[in-house]
């Protein structure tokens, strides 16, 4: 792919992604087809920040964990109000870690 | 990519064990007569019980051995009980036999509840169950 566009991408979509993976993921862009450039473009992510605002306001009630696509852990999470208090603390923590995650996941499984 | 099966099994694992620990802190307390502190942050930040909310109070009867108690202080309390004692059980047995049949069920759950056909009727459950929370004030 057309190195001003995976620069580009990645300048658009890099706070939604994981630091340490970036560099291989410009690798793993440039060396992919360019007919795929269109598909990526479009891809949408989840922001951090919204989702740890989410997490802030209504933590026991696992809107983040389902806004992310963890629908099990967020059921396990609303049942038992936001783990006796504390997952809801941890998560406030983490949540922003883990939605670059499923970012990073959801675009590795686009480009492979 | 959903969590991989050996971090489901320790967190729930965990999480079984954890909320054993609670009933067990709380059971002693009960036995002096003190109530269960709430440690709901939508509790304790706003003063409305959340959904969950009156869940160990209700095991709490259900290990009394009022059942209807615990269904009036909230229903969820009976199925979180459930849980509580199949779980360990399912999870040992899986790791026993080699098996990964929970997992497979838990996956299996994911994929269902993301449809709105499965997800719609427990979300008005849960909403009516919650606006029922709000009227006895837990």
């Amino acid at each position: 792919m057309d190195a001003n566009n995976v620069d580009m991408f990645l300048t658009a979509n890099a706070k939604f992604l994981e630091e340490h993976q970036l560099l291989f993921i410009r690798e793993r862009l440039l060396a992919m087809d360019e007919s795929r450039w269109r598909m990526l473009q479009f891809m949408q992510f989840q922001d951090p920040v919204i989702i740890l605002i989410v997490s802030l306001l209504t933590g026991p009630l696992a809107i983040d964990r389902f806004m992310i696509g963890d629908t099990g852990l967020g059921v396990i999470k609303l049942l038992t109000c936001g783990g006796l208090g504390i997952w809801a603390l941890i998560d406030w923590i983490m949540i922003m870690g883990i939605t670059r995650q499923k970012n990073t996941e959801k675009l590795m499984m686009a480009i492979y | 990519m959903p969590i991989s099966k050996n971090r489901l099994y320790l967190f729930l694992t965990f999480a079984t064990l954890a909320g054993y620990l609670w009933l067990g802190f709380h059971y002693l307390r009960a036995a002096q007569g003190a109530g269960v502190e709430s440690v709901c942050l939508i509790h304790r930040v706003t003063g409305y019980p959340c959904p969950a909310c009156g869940t160990s109070r209700s095991i709490l009867a259900l290990l009394a051995g009022d059942w209807m108690g615990a269904l009036l202080i909230n229903p969820l309390g009976i199925l979180m009980m459930g849980a509580m004692i199949v779980l360990p059980f399912w999870v040992a047995l899986d790791l026993i036999r080699k098996k990964e049949t929970l997992y497979r069920f838990y996956l299996w759950c994911e994929i269902q509840l993301r449809r709105p056909r499965c997800y719609l009727p427990l979300l008005l459950l849960l909403i009516l169950n919650w606006i029922w929370n709000l009227k006895k004030g837990l």
